[in-house]
């Protein structure tokens, strides 16, 4: 017998209540539809429905989990009994628990209801028009491959506190392997994008164009710069490398567990005077806004580094027990058969005023790097590594392109940071939004 | 419960794909059961079991795919979108796919096992590891173990008459360990991967891997920097020929022309000391795997015999796009994905010299012992990895340790570089993510030496 996703809520709560334990039932139903063109030839489409559903289960303060697919009574049953024998091992955690109801949620606009009567017709319709636009924009020349997602969710949380939340939100991405093209160079480029509502012409325009401009800057002749220290500026697409090792070193579960480079720096200054630091939930239609965490405590807003001193760190509720503060709104479950942990929702360095042309066209001489390729982080040094393609640039000229390794601290960039844009990028595959920013003398080797 | 499926169902959804003129219809239907657990302190931390239930159904229709999955058994909804689909795919000559014949139905060899599942006895082996380990010395502050058992149980059904069911066993174990060292904490890690049969957990011995973990936390010393520029290297981890090889030549991207190596097929490619193979039978190693994910039986694949290029990795797909066979490397994350080609465990051949010949024979270099965040470049063969853990050679001998910089290069001229291939073999694993699918692989090869790599340092 199949229930629906309240119904099974309320039936694991309740045989958590019959059993004098406390419970919480996180039910994801969603709908998928996507689709793949290589070289301007659709190849393939998937369609897909499920549900999902996890539940922790905390008896005598142990506290356990299970995951199960689909709504089966049955199912229900023996996921119940899989929490539970779990719980059997664990040990007593005073600093578990579980969300009281929120006095209020937050408002937000995340679901795009047009994917309600959307097709896998109407997916590749929208997948098309992405192969088509971008083109249009020189020197972009076409895809190699795109993958395109259309997905909406609908989230169930519900615990023996008496909290019960429910909201549908949407994911639409692609990501895909762009070719460029001009007189005298060729080069491929990665792409992603994600948002919460179907970008527009215009607004696919706008992507497709930010694309070919660093394609144009890396489709010039590379020459060899000397080793030193440059003023170098971030595209977005760098400093969101730069800011998940940041966002890493600011979750509350790793500082305890492991330790960070920022441990036990409350208040100290690690930063430059211009850098606010700033988790928000509440952004309306930013991708990672939701009305509450994944453990039903409300988005909010919090600035975790004020003019360069840093004021806090992203919690769940049993890291805020731990260190006696506060929960955030920072619980994620990054995966259903996994506890919740540390997540950013829409995490970024605060714009300023200054446009992206003036960063560059301010720089005697330095390098503006567009695109990397992998990166390394040593979370308890702080140490970072990146391998890195841009320009060079003299007295505001764009000169010729580059390839370079930075090799430095977090830290030595965050305090050396000079300038922020006045707009922010795109949001990357892990949760981090990037303005453009300038940072001065950082150590650049040329890549051979 | 995949066990009691009736045969006659199966038969059933795929003869609806195929009286609505299919070429292939494939069915996939998984039911899996994992528990994790991590130990801190010898405190059990977070226990877990997951059971995971679904069909996947592979249709093509004029060389084109549409993959449908659902969660359990909902054979209904899966026939019900067979009929929809077959309105939606267009027609495409220019991408016909012709599947092999009717000729496999292979039931190997099966016994249910449940050692994975049983979580008392894992968390009593857990907790024994634990106390034995944390007296090893008193500098060791922090131990902790994450174990993770898998059980795969799946079945493989087409319109071809393939039928199987099998079984498969994935074992992760990490241990860390904290050492505390003139007031400063050094970690050690060490991860292990085993996929197979049941060999996979009668194998498994927590207590080794901890203390492997203890002990490189305890010789640990603080990293020095190291200038940039090009340099040499003796490298005992896997990940760059993963990286470089592996990733390169998968054939989804090789037939299309997209890779560096799409054209190159019997062309020199690397130093006649190298020779690479992917290898899914080899014992206990991290992408072992008896059949893959399309019902083909595996075997070894000679990827480059001795510098020159032989094959690529093909799962049903792009083998009969390149007019040749699947070599048994179609493989899928679960129900929810289609099989893709991928590898299972690639492998160097070893050469003639010993591990100590090989570094006495580097001047100035660098020794690269664990690397990660390692990302390729299929057009142009440009590739990156971070040292998360190295030494510095000097006169021949491993000195000071370095960390927290990068490596980069070019894949062919890496290759054509590498001019000392050792005899003694270095077992990885690790997860590999491609088009957004997890799974498990295997690297395995000696020590190698390789000129002209560049490092990133910080002088």
């Amino acid at each position: 017998m199949i229930l629906s996703a309240k119904e099974s809520a309320l039936f694991l709560i309740e045989k958590a209540q019959r059993r004098r334990a406390d419970g919480e039932a996180y039910i994801v139903e969603y709908k998928t539809r996507e689709a793949t063109i290589e070289n301007n030839e659709i190849q393939n489409t998937i369609q897909a429905s499920g549900v999902g559903v996890a539940f922790r289960v905390s008896y005598n303060g142990k506290m356990g989990l299970a995951y199960a697919s689909g709504l089966d009574r049955d199912n229900l049953y023996q996921l119940f009994e899989d929490a539970f024998l779990s719980t059997k091992y664990a040990v007593k955690n005073d600093f578990n628990a579980f969300a009281e109801p929120p006095k209020t949620v937050p408002i937000v606009d995340i679901y795009d209801s047009s994917l309600d009567e959307g097709t896998i017709r109407s997916t590749i319709e929208h997948m098309l028009s992405i192969n088509r636009i971008f083109p249009s924009c020189n020197p972009i020349r076409g895809f190699d491959l795109l993958h395109y997602t259309e997905k909406g969710k609908k989230v169930f949380l519900a615990n023996t506190k008496g909290l019960y939340v429910s909201y549908p939100t949407s994911d639409i991405s692609f990501w895909g392997i762009l070719r460029g093209k001009n007189k005298e160079n060729e080069q491929s480029y990665s792409i992603f994008h994600k948002c919460k509502f179907f970008p527009n012409e215009a607004e696919v325009t706008n992507i497709a164009k930010d694309y070919a401009h660093k394609l144009s800057s890396l489709l010039m002749t590379t020459k060899e710069i000397k080793n030193g220290e440059y003023t170098t500026i971030f595209s977005p697409q760098v400093t969101n490398k730069f800011l998940y090792s940041l966002l890493l070193s600011l979750r509350a579960d790793i500082v305890i567990k492991r330790g960070t480079f920022l441990s036990g720096r409350l208040n100290e200054k690690v930063a430059s005077n211009i850098v606010d630091v700033v988790d928000d939930g509440t952004k309306n239609k930013f991708y990672g806004t939701l009305p509450v965490d994944d453990e039903g405590i409300p988005a909010k807003s919090k600035t975790l580094i004020k003019n360069g001193v840093l004021k806090g760190f992203l919690h769940t509720i049993s890291t805020a027990r731990q260190t006696k503060t506060e929960p955030t709104g920072n619980a994620k479950r990054y995966n259903l058969n996994k506890f919740p942990s540390v997540g950013a929702t829409n995490f970024f360095i605060a714009t300023k005023d200054t446009g992206v042309n003036d960063l560059i066209a301010s720089t005697v001489k330095g390098v503006y790097l567009c695109d990397s390729m992998g990166h390394g982080f040593d979370i308890a040094t702080g140490n970072f590594s990146l391998p890195a393609r841009g320009v060079l640039v003299e007295r505001g000229e764009i000169i010729h392109s580059v390839n370079v390794f930075i090799n430095t601290k977090i830290e030595s960039i965050l305090k050396n940071i000079e300038g922020i844009s006045d707009v922010l990028g795109y949001p990357s595959w892990t949760d981090v939004i990037s303005p453009t920013i300038k940072v001065r003398g950082l150590f650049l080797s040329h890549i051979r | 419960m995949i066990k009691n499926i009736d045969v006659f169902m199966i038969e059933k959804i795929i003869n609806e794909g195929v009286i609505r003129g299919a070429e292939f219809v494939e069915l996939f239907i998984e039911e899996a059961k994992e528990i994790s657990i991590s130990i801190e302190e010898g405190v059990i931390q977070s226990p877990s079991i997951c059971r995971n239930i679904g069909i996947g159904l592979r249709i093509f229709y004029h060389g084109r795919m549409a993959y449908l999955f659902s969660e359990g058994l909902d054979f209904e909804t899966i026939r019900n979108n067979i009929i929809v689909t077959s309105k939606i795919v267009q027609r495409s000559e220019k991408s016909q796919i012709l599947l092999p014949s009717p000729k496999t139905i292979y039931y190997p060899d099966h016994k249910d096992s449940h050692i994975p599942m049983d979580i008392e006895k894992t968390v009593s082996s857990l907790k024994n590891t634990y106390e034995s380990s944390k007296n090893l010395s008193d500098k060791i502050e922090k131990i902790r173990m994450n174990y993770t058992g898998k059980q795969q149980n799946f079945i493989i059904a087409n319109s071809r008459g393939l039928y199987i069911r099998h079984q498969r066993n994935i074992l992760s174990f990490r241990a860390s360990a904290s050492a505390r060292k003139h007031n400063k904490m050094q970690n050690g890690n060490v991860e292990i991967r085993s996929c197979g049969g049941d060999d996979v957990f009668e194998e498994f011995n927590p207590k080794t891997i901890c203390i492997q973990a203890c002990n490189k936390a305890l010789v640990k010393e603080d990293t020095r920097e190291i200038k940039s520029g090009i340099t040499t290297a003796v490298i005992c981890h896997g990940l760059l020929l993963h990286e470089t090889v592996g990733h390169a030549l998968e054939s989804d991207f090789a037939y299309k022309g997209n890779s560096v190596f799409s054209d190159k097929i019997g062309n020199k490619v690397a130093s006649e000391n190298v020779t690479i193979v992917d290898n899914p039978l080899f014992s206990l190693g991290g992408g072992s795997i008896m059949i893959d994910d399309e019902g083909t039986q595996c075997k070894e694949t000679v990827l480059i015999e001795n510098g020159y290029l032989r094959s690529f990795l093909y799962d049903i797909q792009t083998a009969e796009r390149m007019n040749t066979v699947s070599t048994g490397n179609g493989r899928r994350e679960s129900y929810k994905y289609p099989p893709i080609p991928r590898m299972t465990n690639t492998i160097l051949k070893e050469g003639d010299y010993g591990t100590e010949e090989i570094i006495h024979s580097v001047k100035n270099g660098i020794y690269i012992q664990r690397m990660s965040g390692g990302e390729y470049n299929i057009s142009t063969g440009d590739f990156s990895c971070f040292i998360n853990e190295g030494h510095a050679i000097e006169n021949g001998h491993v000195t000071y340790p370095i960390s927290g910089v990068s490596i980069s290069g070019n894949c062919i001229k890496f290759l054509c570089n590498i001019d000392m291939v050792g005899s003694e073999f270095k077992v990885s694993s690790g997860d590999c993510c491609k088009l957004m699918q997890q799974i498990n692989i295997g690297m395995i090869q000696p020590v190698f030496r390789v000129r002209g790599i560049g490092i990133g340092g910080k002088q």
